[in-house]
């Protein structure tokens, strides 16, 4: 899905990406059910939910209970970091252009250790192609940690089936014996 | 227990951290126009006794999008000395409320020193109103008329006791031992119904031909309600929210919720743990009353724990800022502080023992 093949990492940043994916199975955050920040959360394997409404649209993940509102009016500017950033929305023509800052530098893009700064800014097209049919497309720049932006493309297809729906998925309950499993109470003896 | 109350304290202090961060937070916020987006704003007559006429969506409802606040100091069940009165009068207001904010306030100065100094810096954290309710009622349960919870059934009052029970015991031996808002799977706020809490008594309400959508600020949860034929989940699946469907009667928009998941942690408003079960209904009323203004009501109805379906009503007052993201679950150390604690008074225990062998 990356354009050209290959993230543009700085030399030391692609250093840390493969210490990274060498201790994956600890450190991702996805791992300890952390919000995944964006654009991850859009193609982690759990739907979404759009909903449009008449002066923001919010976008609902099945992940971890992640939700973003994404500002259609007047920009703002993001107070501090947060995992899930700070959306500002726009239309260009029938396109949904929302940009994105404010996100701290917790998350990562995916389970290989790909990662950014604070620095993080994320530019998201969204274009319906027809109606069960988006054209994803994010820009990614992040001087901290690329040497130039780079982008990623995707198809996201909607779930046509009847009576679609997000169900609740409480991800903090399945990593809490990897969290705080050393403190259990030890059985007495 | 009470030690376990101190450090459930201590951790409020940690995710008190990101409250403060929730109010810092909208400096920057220009309050965007909320409704220029509806159509055909309707205007009546203009004396000042006139009822309110709501803005509406392009589909004719009232508008409620936006972000409102459930704060108050209005206690949940009323104080038996007032019986069956419902309201103060205004010129009660001023007196009870005073009243209330010391009962509320943990900024005292009667516990000694190191007591005084931890609930003073926890106090810094809370932000559950200063103000009671706008619709100045004595309680927050309106019924039964005199304003407390019914009784419970003989079963319930069992399961009650056997959860005070456990809980005292066993609360601290692990994470899944900790109530559900401890560990940032379930809030009272998000209900339902929704009860608010100490902080983040914040929701946005973003409304489209087909859904309702309530995201409670606490802990970040968003509550999808389908407005449209919906086939109901099937009656073994179960949801700590429920499976809420929506329709409106007028201008209302009328809730109801089935399919809540319960367990000995349920935790479901603020003096009703865990004690839930399948039978369990709530239905929730939305009407918005004046600009800034929705009167939320939810009628609970629980025929194995309470003799009575009981029901609440709150003033959701509207807020010009927006809700900043809670990470609760990133940021609970208070959990790991609580079980740290606990292990380390049980070394210690076990130290004293053998010393007195």
């Amino acid at each position: 899905v990356v354009e050209g093949g290959e993230i543009p990492y700085l030399p030391q940043a692609a250093e840390k990406k493969k210490q990274n994916f060498a201790s994956r199975w600890t450190v991702d955050p996805e791992i300890k059910c952390y919000l995944p920040g964006v654009p991850r959360a859009t193609y982690m394997p759990f739907p979404f939910q759009i909903l449009q409404g008449s002066d923001s649209i919010m976008i609902a993940y099945g992940y971890a209970d992640a939700v973003r509102t994404i500002n259609m009016g007047k920009p703002s500017d993001a107070p501090l970091d947060s995992w899930m950033g700070w959306s500002n929305g726009h239309w260009e023509g029938d396109t949904l252009v929302v940009d994105v800052t404010g996100l701290n530098d917790q998350t990562w893009f995916d389970r290989a250790g790909d990662f950014h700064s604070d620095a993080l800014h994320v530019v998201e097209r969204y274009k319906l192609l027809n109606k069960d049919l988006l054209d994803y497309e994010a820009t990614i720049e992040d001087p901290m940690v690329f040497s130039k932006p780079w982008k990623i493309n995707m198809p996201l297809y909607r779930h046509a089936e009847k009576n679609a729906r997000l169900m609740e998925f409480k991800c903090a309950e399945f990593t809490e014996e990897l969290l705080y499993g050393n403190l259990r109470k030890k059985a007495s003896q | 227990m009470k030690e376990q109350l101190g450090m459930i304290e201590r951790h409020l202090i940690h995710i008190g951290f990101l409250a403060l961060a929730a109010w810092l937070a909208p400096v920057c916020w220009t309050p965007t126009v909320a409704q220029t987006a509806t159509p055909a704003v309707r205007t009546k007559s203009k004396s000042p006794t006139a009822k309110w006429t709501p803005p509406r969506t392009a589909d004719g409802h009232p508008v409620f999008e936006g972000v409102w606040n459930s704060s108050s100091l209005t206690p949940l069940e009323r104080p038996v000395e007032l019986g069956s009165k419902e309201f103060y009068s205004e010129e009660e207001v001023a007196a009870y409320t005073q009243k209330r904010r010391k009962e509320m306030s943990r900024e005292r100065r009667d516990g000694g020193a190191e007591a005084d100094l931890g609930r003073a810096y926890n106090e810094e954290w809370y932000d559950r109103g200063t103000e009671i309710g706008r619709n100045r009622r004595t309680s927050r349960i309106v019924d039964p008329p005199n304003g407390r919870f019914p009784p419970m059934t003989p079963e319930g009052q069992k399961r009650f006791d056997e959860t005070r029970a456990w809980l005292d015991k066993h609360s601290t031996d692990a994470a899944e031992d900790q109530p559900l808002y401890v560990r940032c799977l379930a809030a009272s706020q998000a209900g339902p119904p929704m009860l608010p809490g100490n902080y983040n008594n914040n929701y946005q309400i973003v409304q489209t031909p087909g859904y309702f959508a309530i995201l409670s600020e606490q802990p970040h949860q968003t509550r999808i309600v389908p407005l449209t034929q919906h086939s109901p989940l099937p009656q073994d699946v179960k949801q700590w929210m429920g499976d809420s469907r929506g329709h409106w009667e007028g201008d209302t928009l009328v809730v109801e919720t089935s399919n809540l998941r319960f367990n000995d942690q349920s935790k479901f408003g603020n003096q009703y743990d865990g004690i839930a079960d399948d039978n369990l209904r709530v239905t929730e009323r939305f009407a918005r009353t004046a600009a800034d203004l929705i009167i939320y009501r939810a009628t609970i109805i629980d025929p194995t724990v309470y003799t009575k379906p009981w029901t609440i009503e709150l003033p959701l007052q509207k807020v010009t800022e927006p809700v900043y993201e809670y990470a609760c679950h990133e940021g609970n150390y208070g959990l790991a502080g609580i079980l740290s604690g606990a292990r380390a008074e049980e070394k210690k225990a076990a130290e004293q023992n053998l010393g007195h062998r």
